[in-house]
């Protein structure tokens, strides 16, 4: 290889890192070959000067950390961006749902005439059919998005357009707002609340009633964003080169552990939150459609019930919680100080792994949850489906309202942990 | 070799002091401390640039992408108004240090 190659390789270490603006990569760059050149002014060869310049910079690693130490802007920025790449899949698999509700909502109308099933079993069948004709949609859609991707003339847009969102946080902070938005929005209207259909349903199909199927619609996002990737990496333009080879190539330049992280935590993280964010959501609008259909106030729920459903809600803000608890005690604990600790929070698998752990916790809670409410005897009327049914825009508009609470347990943490790497790398004044 | 608080903490009057005799580029101050200290003060591009971007933040510098004259393109920095007083502060500073030293070196016997 050539050294202008090798000073371009070494450029795409600093870069994977995320924590090295371009600016101060070509200052970095800038001072290699400065160093370069006075080496080989004193008798080295190129290839010598350009590994002895690059020996005393430094490794990536230890650069990265560097320059996270005194800003952390590039570091957060590159964070957010890579979470935003995971949200895009998220964000057409909820589109796909949509798209899906719109495939029940008719179907309902043809087969029940717009009145809600008197028999619970065909309600239960009639939901789970849509579904999966559903997720095929959603999957066709990611398709022909993929295709689209991969198109010569969209392909130089998408590079740019990746190259901007890493470097603008203008550009990021609106696509996170309006992409969070718009997935719980989605999610939401195409996932009618399914407790409303399986509290209708005999005990024994209440079990059945949704792992299978949102275990498959739980594994479409990650599937999605691998496709994507490899739809984006594929460049049919160059065929001079075997094809797997090239994809490897620049696989290895644009992927990186930490990036596959914030990824997966775009994918997981506003998956799960969107969620919780519906789960709650169900909650308070049972409660006021019961409070109308009741013409009364006779509750709808019993009160244990309510609180169990409401712890659910709760486990995300108490993350949210925790990281700032652990800044307003970190000055009173001396432990906490230890770098280690900060460490851990700041690192991509802890929260990757937090929002896989969420995410898979709640797939596996929700039946038994319904279940057990089944078998606590309380029993969701028709006409409350109904009503849940029939508003369910009204219900998506409520869900885009109630957005700015997970945008901020999102940002808050992240503003935090930026704050205290920048106060803590304070420039030491003597006297 | 100094210990890494004190390169840390004479940073930024060092930087400050060489961007007052005119501008200059991250590898030039690196070369230049290393010379004025006899090579007992190395600073690293890793410790360098970091701390310029943090006194760029601050409004104490400020800097410019030029065309050297060997025709490479760098990051030249200049001391701002605000620089220029933040380094007369510094300056007053280490000034009590140094003296204090002085004064104390003199009452230590085995120093004199």
């Amino acid at each position: 290889m050539n050294i202008d190659a090798q000073i371009q390789a070494w450029r795409a270490r600093l870069q994977v890192t995320g924590a090295i603006t371009a600016d101060s990569l070509d200052e970095l760059e800038s001072s290699l070959r400065e160093a370069m050149v006075v080496h080989i002014k004193n008798g080295l060869s190129p290839q010598a000067a350009f590994d002895e310049a690059q020996r005393r910079l430094g490794g990536a690693n230890e650069l990265a950390s560097e320059f996270a130490k005194v800003d952390s802007t590039a570091l957060i920025r590159s964070r957010i961006a890579w979470m935003i790449v995971g949200l895009f899949p998220t964000l057409w698999y909820a589109f796909g749902g949509f798209v899906a509700m719109a495939v029940r909502r008719v179907e309902f109308w043809i087969q029940f005439r717009g009145n809600f099933p008197e028999d619970p079993l065909a309600a239960f069948e009639f939901w789970r059919h849509t579904t999966i004709a559903g997720l095929t949609a959603e999957i066709a859609a990611l398709g022909s998005l993929g295709l689209c991707l991969r198109h010569r003339a969209i392909r130089p847009l998408l590079w740019r357009f990746l190259e901007r969102l890493q470097s603008d946080s203008r550009v990021q902070a609106g696509l996170l707002f309006l992409g969070m938005t718009t997935v719980a929005g989605l999610r939401f209207a195409s996932r009618p609340p399914t407790i409303v259909f399986t509290g209708l349903i005999p005990e024994s199909a209440t079990r059945f009633s949704l792992t299978p199927v949102d275990f498959l619609s739980f594994a479409v996002p990650p599937i999605a964003l691998l496709l994507l990737l490899c739809a984006i990496l594929w460049d049919r333009s160059h065929r001079t080169q075997p094809r797997c080879e090239q994809l490897w190539e620049r696989a290895g330049q644009l992927v990186s552990r930490h990036r596959l992280a914030w990824m997966a935590f775009g994918i997981f993280g506003f998956g799960i939150l969107s969620l919780w964010v519906a789960a709650i959501g169900i909650l308070v609008l049972a409660l006021l459609a019961g409070a109308i259909e009741a013409s009364g106030l006779t509750p709808i729920l019993e009160p244990t019930t309510i609180r169990m459903m409401g712890l659910l809600g709760i486990v995300p803000a108490m993350m949210g919680a925790a990281l700032l608890a652990l800044r307003l005690v970190k000055p009173i604990i001396p432990y906490l100080n230890k770098s280690r600790i900060v460490g851990l929070i700041q690192s991509s698998p802890t929260w990757t792994l937090l929002s896989l752990v969420l995410n898979l916790g709640f797939f596996a809670i929700a039946p038994w949850v319904e279940f057990y409410l089944v078998r606590l005897g309380f029993h969701w009327s028709p006409s409350l489906a109904h009503h849940l049914m029939a508003h369910h825009w009204g219900v998506s508009a409520f869900f885009i309202l109630l957005n700015p609470f997970v945008f901020a347990m999102i940002a808050v943490p992240i503003w935090f942990t930026s704050r205290r790497i920048r106060s803590r790398a304070a420039v030491p004044q003597p006297v | 070799m100094l210990s890494k608080e004190l390169v840390a903490a004479s940073t930024e009057p060092l930087v400050l002091g060489i961007l007052a005799t005119g501008e200059s580029y991250g590898y030039e101050l690196i070369r230049r401390v290393a010379e004025m200290s006899d090579n007992r003060i190395e600073w690293s591009e890793g410790m360098l640039y970091p701390v310029l971007h943090y006194l760029e933040d601050m409004g104490l510098i400020e800097s410019e992408w030029k065309l050297g004259d060997s025709g490479r393109r760098r990051k030249y920095y200049r001391l701002t108004e605000p620089g220029r007083r933040a380094l007369e502060d510094r300056k007053a500073r280490w000034e009590v240090v140094n003296t204090t030293l002085a004064k104390v070196w003199m009452l230590t016997p085995s120093l004199q």
